[in-house]
């Protein structure tokens, strides 16, 4: 199909197809960032965490007066809770994955400490920790119960551990032949060996990027302290009854404690990648209602066009044009118009990508993106202009000779 | 003049009453996703403390070296023990307060009740005096009972109402982590949003529903709930005493300073403090000494997160698109209309007549589509607190300022768009029309 007699009818009256133009070009611009934005959420919300999710649970515990001895209640609580049937293991800690708390260390293979030491999330567990999170060992071994020290407020200093676990990618980052155990790592002045390698456990705070995510260590202490997080691990599919089960044995072997935060597993990962969704789903709308919006303002312009040239499409089918022609006449133009703005979007989704990148530290739309946004609104310009072409064509070679 | 420009705009809205929907339709989309994105930054950029976030600063001080800052050119963003002792010295005239976040335990009054958790806040009298806390009766403990770690807590609202329902607790006795404590004040609800003066979790978290003196706090050696960073953690079995004598940093502190003179002063001596202190040997590092007022503060602290800033940049974008696509609606209808305004420009009107009109005809539109955005803006609004953090639901609302806005954009960007449409009009010259009737 010859192009020209479309050029020159553009060309005639440019501003109905300026305004797809731009409209087309900020379409694509916008679409695409928002489409990589929730792509890249997405991600970030369904990394798996490393604990056994379904079956856990966690609660703050709080004492309420001055006592001391904290260390015996703490075990006194843990082995109640243990003994529980609904309940497979629990422990006593401060800080949990996607629940926050804990230590941060940066975490080093040598007592000289420099800048560029990858930070990690410090996790304090008993020999029962393995169990009670649900953890998978991918090489070493794990505590002995010989090994557990006491930790608590006043002794508050998990640097001293003379040995931890690690996670499978910080012990890949920090000995990237891969021989971590029996080698030792430094959380300050003093060495720690490693002696176990788990699969997988994220670190406390949510990192965004996927390389840190599960920096974490695992050291030997158990915690006895006026607050800390119990952490229980339920038998497969008891979970509900666990939770029931555990409140009512804590406060019966003491009523001056408070309970705090009761959460799921499922209800701590949902609150803590909360904004991400919301921020996912937000984008996906405004991107949707976008595309609609522009398909509908093609639809608009390309009706208001088909009325104006009515005369002018009456005059081509009585000289002669088939129906199919006029029908390829409005489906080309719309191809060159959306085309050329995709073009112009294809820019300037690269540029709102540089600027983002540059002001709000987000990575770099690949261009696997733009391409998509691109085809998107050409296909979406062809779907939108299908009714009113087909109304073009169904105009009669009889107008032609009306007046006006 | 302008009623009939007005009555000429209704009737033309009514004239082709399809186009025009549909413009005052995209319209209402673009303001309502415009302004959905935007509700949630307009309650974070707010100003929490209205006529006293140029005056309140917080001062920052390097005590644990390059190796453990968390980032490479700024002090940490609290202080230790030690410091916080000797900023107190700091010229007179000022109001400063320390303050750290803790938990504790309540023992309800009624024994049939279980023990329930609170977050508190230690902190000293000035707290309530430099952030204008509102009180419902009572008044903050004073600097002698602050001095002598006296065990008295001002109440939050919500708390007063929990332990003793509708009855006054000034002067009532509440028992905290297992000891009794006098009521000095209970304050009437109050939650700054952002909450700029602990901005080190949930910049949206509620106000604590537990205040006690410092002194007091530090006496019993209760301990932090926030962050504490350490370059060298004290010694195991230190204690707590350990704990304060160390360069660990765990505190806040806020001063106010009522003018750029004094604030040149505090600077100043923060600076000088901070070089005393290195030339004493107590680190090697470079002094490193900041101060920033409230909204220095929010800023260097991002409460807006990034992502957020740029969704609203595409929800502004998603507005933009759609007054493009307003400006063809507004050129599809203005030329539907080329033969009545062929006869007023005939019957004497001249360009610009026809150019104000066909602005105020869009201004029309602008607001009909403004109304209608802001009802989507409150729908959006309304899903957005079901997906978003709990705390940002709390605070997200439509205030007047809001609306306002609302309105304004939408006929701001209506007029914007219906400005070429407008200005095509106005050259419709008046012969031709007459003729082609």
């Amino acid at each position: 199909m010859n192009v020209w007699p479309i050029l020159s009818a553009l060309r005639r009256n440019p501003m109905g197809a300026i305004l797809i133009v731009l409209q087309i070009a900020l379409t694509v611009a916008i679409v695409c960032n928002a489409l990589f934005i929730v792509q890249q959420q997405t991600r970030l919300i369904s990394r798996p965490s490393g604990v056994d999710e379904a079956s856990l649970f966690s609660f703050y515990n709080l004492w309420g007066s001055n006592t001391t001895d904290y260390k015996s209640r703490v075990q006194v609580d843990l082995s109640a809770l243990r003994a529980l049937p609904d309940v497979e293991d629990a422990i006593a800690t401060t800080g949990l994955p996607l629940r926050g708390g804990g230590y941060h260390y940066p975490v080093a293979i040598s007592p000289v400490q420099t800048k560029d030491n990858p930070e990690a999330s410090v996790y304090l567990t008993d020999q029962h920790g393995l169990n009670a999170l649900g953890l998978q060992l991918a090489a070493g071994r794990w505590f002995h119960s010989d090994e557990i020290h006491d930790m608590d407020s006043d002794h508050d200093n998990p640097e001293s551990a003379p040995m931890a676990v690690l996670t499978d990618a910080l012990a890949q980052r920090l000995f990237p032949q891969g021989n971590a155990l029996g080698k030792a790592i430094y959380l300050g002045k003093s060495p720690a060996t490693v002696v176990g390698i788990v699969k997988r456990m994220q670190a406390a705070r949510i990192s965004t990027s996927s390389q840190t995510a599960e920096y974490a260590v695992l050291v030997p202490f158990l915690w006895e302290a006026p607050a800390s997080l119990y952490v229980v691990r339920a038998k497969p599919g008891r979970r509900d009854a666990a939770i029931q089960a555990a409140q009512l044995a804590l406060s019966q072997i003491s009523r001056s404690r408070s309970i705090a935060n009761v959460q799921g597993f499922d209800e701590t990962r949902s609150e803590a990648y909360r904004p991400y969704r919301a921020t996912a789903i937000i984008l996906a709308c405004v991107g949707l209602l976008l595309i609609s919006v522009t398909g509908l303002g093609i639809v608009g312009l390309t009706s208001y066009w088909v009325s104006q040239r009515k005369r002018q499409i009456g005059i081509r089918r009585a000289l002669g044009a088939r129906r199919i022609d006029i029908l390829h006449y409005f489906h080309t133009e719309n191809l060159l118009v959306v085309g050329c703005g995709a073009i112009i979007g294809v820019i300037l989704a690269n540029l709102a990508n540089t600027m983002i990148v540059e002001h709000f530290e987000m990575d770099r739309l690949p261009q696997i993106y733009i391409v998509a946004g691109a085809v998107i609104v050409l296909g979406l310009g062809q779907l939108s202009v299908l009714w009113p072409a087909w109304r073009a064509a169904r105009i009669s070679p009889a107008v032609a000779t009306q007046a006006n | 003049m302008l009623t009939y420009y007005l009555k000429i705009a209704f009737a033309g809205f009514r004239r082709n009453m399809a186009l025009s929907l549909l413009t005052v339709l995209t319209v209402a989309i673009g303001i309502g996703g415009a302004m959905s994105t935007f509700t949630i930054y307009h309650v974070m950029s707010g100003d929490p403390i209205p006529g006293k976030s140029g005056k309140l600063f917080v001062p920052q001080f390097d005590s644990i070296g390059p190796q453990a800052r968390e980032k490479t050119d700024e002090p940490p963003d609290l202080l230790s023990y030690r410091d916080v002792l000797a900023l107190m010295r700091a010229p007179a005239g000022e109001q400063h307060a320390a303050m750290y976040p803790t938990r504790m335990t309540v023992t309800p009054p009624n024994p049939s009740l279980s023990q329930l958790a609170v977050s508190a806040r230690a902190t000293q009298p000035a707290f309530f005096r430099m952030f204008d806390t509102p009180f419902q009766s009572g008044a903050p403990w004073s600097d002698a009972e602050e001095a002598a770690r006296a065990r008295v807590v001002v109440l939050s609202a919500r708390t007063a109402e929990r332990l003793f329902s509708n009855q006054d607790a000034v002067g009532k006795t509440v028992t905290l982590n297992g000891q009794d404590y006098r009521v000095a004040g209970v304050l009437k609800p109050w939650n700054p949003t952002p909450r700029f003066y602990d901005l080190s979790g949930d910049a949206l978290a509620q106000s604590e529903g537990v205040y006690l003196p410092f002194a007091t706090a530090i006496d019993r050696q209760m301990d932090s709930n926030g962050h504490t960073e350490c370059d060298v953690a004290p010694a195991p079995g230190a204690g707590w005493q350990g704990m304060l004598n160390s360069n660990c940093v765990w505190l806040q502190y806020w001063v106010q300073l009522p003018d750029a003179a004094a604030v040149t002063r505090y600077n100043a001596f923060l600076s000088q403090y901070a070089t005393e202190q290195q030339r004493s040997g107590r680190f090697s590092w470079l002094p490193m000494t900041r101060l920033r007022d409230v909204r220095q503060w929010m800023r260097y602290k991002q409460v807006i997160p990034n992502e957020l800033r740029v969704v609203v940049l595409l929800g502004f974008g998603f507005l933009l698109v759609c007054m493009v696509n307003a400006v063809g609606l507004m050129l599809a209808r203005l030329n539907g209309r080329t033969a009545d305004l062929g006869v007023r420009r005939a019957l004497g009107a001249t360009k610009g007549d026809i150019l104000i009109q066909c602005v105020i005809e869009a201004a029309f539109v602008g607001l009909l589509g403004g109304l209608a955005g802001l009802s989507l803006t409150v729908a959006g609004a309304a899903a957005e607190r079901a997906i978003v953090a709990q705390s940002l639901a709390r605070i997200t609302h439509i205030d007047n300022m809001l609306v306002l806005i609302t309105l304004t954009l939408a006929v701001a960007s209506t007029i914007c768009a219906g400005l070429y449409p407008a200005w095509r009009a106005s050259r419709t010259p008046p012969a031709m029309q007459l003729r082609a009737r």
